[in-house]
């Protein structure tokens, strides 16, 4: 059991390390500033109560991102009902070479990710901030290493399709999640 | 490796973790000779660049990590006082139990009065009032058939072989002095015969120098009688001494 001063010093120098790209994850994940603070601020406490758990310092960002996406998806449940779009007619491969991406609007983006599911959403985001490897990935999700690939395609290909449509254009037809 | 191929894998190409390393000379080749896969490459690498600046491009609160550090702060605050007011609950524990112990342990002095009244309280009681308190402790049990009420001196619970049954004292005064002591035993637990296997019911009473028993056939119960006196009349309702 650690010591009263060590836990704080622990957690602080957690929090120091790992608070921005963890909100950042969460704003992505949950798509509101107040949701992501609040994702965040209850990643570190769950984490300050386990901190016993942490035995490689090298494995703490990826056990606090772990912790961040269960409290989201313990969130998520308690919701009545995710609206995203179903993704079996995106293809994992461009069928013809893509246009380029234009320059992409941040608030296209986000409704962009709100659309899809968590299941898609999250192996996106955790490949767009590079330090994940695609193991550590398929490790958070508690996926195969080929799921994870299946789905980062699927789900930058919808991207890309969505990024390449004008802003004010309506959204693609809602439906269950895949 | 066709094209289908080839772009399946320089999806994500630049993760070399995904990609064997025969599978990628392959795909070097197979760059080298197809223009077309050659600029999806070119486009698939631009399409990341933009998604992950974009990505990542989420302004953080300036005053995030201090609030963060705070509330851990104030988190960690209740886990003493929860430690307090566990220390003074089991100092109150412990203190309670001392008392306790130290009640039960300390030699208790005697209340003569409140023995004598207790047992003054029992004698000559009636046996329906004996039945009921029998019955109020969990042994219900019948008053010993034809004993004489007028002779009952106590009646208590006793371990008879391991087992909790009903003992009744019937005393007789006078220059001959007598005691008959009952012990009630119910059937269902205890199995009474002598050594030939007779039943309670043809067994006589077994003689011994200061006292003879008698199992006495009751209903649904046997009384054990062991007593003093010659025989049993004296404390019958029509017995003489």
């Amino acid at each position: 059991m650690l010591g009263f001063g060590r836990t704080r010093t622990l957690v602080t120098d957690l929090v120091a390390a790992h608070y921005a790209s963890l909100y950042r994850y969460a704003y992505r994940l949950s798509g509101s500033p107040q949701e992501a603070e609040d994702l965040t601020q209850e990643t570190f406490c769950q984490a300050q109560n386990k901190l016993g758990q942490l035995r490689d310092g090298e494995r703490a960002k990826a056990w606090l991102f772990s912790i961040l996406r269960n409290a989201f998806l313990h969130r998520l449940r308690s919701r009545k009902q995710e609206k995203c779009v179903a993704l079996e007619s995106v293809g994992e491969v461009p069928e013809r070479l893509p246009e380029p991406l234009p320059e992409v609007d941040p608030a296209q983006l986000q409704q962009a990710l709100n659309e899809l599911p968590e299941a898609f959403r999250t192996p996106i985001i955790l490949y767009y901030f590079e330090e994940f490897s695609y193991k550590d990935i398929a490790e958070q999700m508690s996926v195969p290493l080929g799921t994870v690939m299946s789905r980062l395609a699927r789900a930058k290909a919808f991207l890309r399709q969505r990024l390449m449509q004008p802003s004010a254009s309506a959204a693609p037809g809602r439906g269950e999640v895949s | 490796m066709d094209c289908q191929d080839v772009r399946l894998l320089l999806a994500f190409q630049r993760r070399a973790e995904a990609v064997e390393a025969a599978e990628r000379q392959a795909l070097r080749r197979h760059l080298e000779t197809c223009p077309d896969c050659a600029a999806f490459v070119q486009s698939e690498e631009a399409t990341d660049r933009a998604l992950g600046a974009a990505l990542r491009d989420v302004p953080v609160p300036p005053e995030l990590q201090a609030r963060l550090l705070e509330r851990l702060a104030d988190a960690r605050k209740p886990r003493w006082r929860w430690v307090a007011a566990s220390a003074a609950a089991a100092a109150v524990l412990l203190l309670t139990l001392g008392l306790v112990g130290y009640s039960f342990l300390r030699p208790r002095p005697v209340d003569l009065d409140a023995f004598a009244y207790a047992v003054d309280g029992q004698a000559r009681n009636a046996p329906e009032q004996v039945e009921q308190w029998f019955a109020e402790a969990g042994l219900p049990m019948k008053f010993p058939p034809n004993f004489n009420d007028r002779y009952l001196l106590s009646y208590d619970i006793v371990q008879f072989q391991g087992r909790s049954v009903p003992k009744l004292v019937f005393f007789r005064e006078g220059d001959r002095c007598a005691v008959a002591q009952v012990l009630v035993l119910d059937e269902n637990r205890f199995l009474v015969s002598d050594e030939s296997g007779r039943p309670v019911d043809a067994m006589q009473p077994i003689a011994r120098t200061t006292y003879n028993v008698w199992p006495m056939q009751g209903q649904d119960s046997v009384y054990l009688v062991y007593y003093t006196s010659a025989t049993l009349d004296p404390f019958q309702k029509q017995g003489e001494f």
